[in-house]
């Protein structure tokens, strides 16, 4: 691969690509992953751990580890999937760490604005997310946050696939149902 | 819900994801079945609700995980197996040539190396060295190999 290359021919370098060019050294490149991955592993960071900066810190984490481990890595296989079960676990760390057992349903209500705008419909979307029990969140922020199929969900969070369209079946209808009640 | 329709509802779940051939039977049983239609429905209720609702990665946040980052340690003991090997053949095939003494021009190259040698060593020992190019030759050479190891592993440590 030449080194002389544009940040827009780096950009369309595939994860693999990539993996194998840190490996060789060239550090930098790893800002690719990161910006490509960094929106969803936040997203399900946020979703499961429900705080911004325990958020931020359990996605770091999660491209930090991912960094230190690239050697042990088999880069033919997808590092998305990798990179997302290490920040489910981060986040699971850092949640349990944080909130230890409060109940999570309980924690808080919904502010049901009059006329919510498309950021603030997004937001109360994410605080309902938030208040689903921890495996239905972990399933919701996975298959829609960061667009994983039903299949690629179960090996992520290392769980039967009908066991996870189930999960998903039944976080749909409560965050249907609660959606109806707050804005319907 | 019968057993046909509770296939249907599993496949569903992962609609966006199914190829045309996949849909087809699942759409002509969507359009007969009123209950799957409603979970349809409520699949595409939840997909819309989440569209655009992903919090997206706080600014700097690629700057702050790129600065937390150390350089790969590079593996440089993948060469010194090869290195070291390819020295060692090296110092074999010399020791080989040295010995045999095919031609007079070798007879002519470790003569002159001796005389080199202990010409050299002699004034700084007040000994005069047993001559032995073989010797000397590996030395140099497993020398060369590790410095150009050591060279090696300190510049990839630090790129």
């Amino acid at each position: 691969m030449n080194i002389k290359t544009t940040a827009v021919e780096r950009t369309t370098w595939s994860d693999e690509a990539i993996v194998r060019r840190v490996l060789q050294g060239d550090t930098p490149v790893y800002r690719f992953i990161v910006e490509r991955y960094q929106d969803i592993v936040y997203a399900c960071a946020y979703a499961i751990t429900g705080s911004d900066s325990d958020a931020k810190d359990a996605a770091q984490e999660a491209f930090i580890r991912v960094y230190r481990h690239l050697a042990q890595f088999d880069p033919s296989r997808p590092l998305k999937l990798y990179l997302m079960r290490i920040a489910v676990n981060c986040s699971r760390n850092i949640s349990g760490t944080r909130r230890g057992w409060e109940p999570l349903e309980e924690t808080s209500e919904i502010v049901k604005p009059a006329d919510a705008t498309a950021p603030e419909r997004h937001a109360a979307v994410r605080e309902l997310v938030e208040r689903l029990p921890q495996t239905l969140r972990e399933v919701c922020a996975l298959f829609y946050f960061a667009e994983h199929s039903c299949r690629e969900v179960a090996e992520i969070l290392q769980m039967n696939e009908s066991a996870v369209k189930v999960a998903l079946h039944l976080a749909r209808k409560k965050l249907l149902t609660d959606w109806r009640c707050a804005y319907e | 819900m019968n057993e046909s329709c509770e296939n249907f509802v599993a496949m569903l779940t992962d609609y966006r994801w199914l190829g045309p051939r996949e849909r087809a039977p699942l759409d002509r049983h969507l359009a007969a079945c009123e209950r799957c239609r409603e979970e349809w429905r409520e699949a595409q209720a939840a997909d819309e609700l989440f569209t655009g609702a992903r919090a997206p990665a706080p600014q700097g946040f690629d700057d702050a995980v790129m600065s937390a980052l150390e350089p790969q340690p590079q593996v440089a003991t993948n060469w010194l197996w090869p290195v070291l090997a390819g020295a060692l053949a090296v110092e074999v095939v010399v020791a080989v040539a040295l010995q045999i003494d095919p031609t007079p021009w070798w007879q002519a190259v470790k003569t002159f190396c001796g005389q080199l040698i202990n010409e050299w060593s002699a004034p700084l020992s007040g000994w005069t060295l047993p001559f032995d190019p073989t010797w000397w030759i590996g030395a140099l050479l497993l020398v060369s190999a590790f410095g150009w190891l050591t060279l090696n592993h300190r510049k990839t440590e630090h790129a």
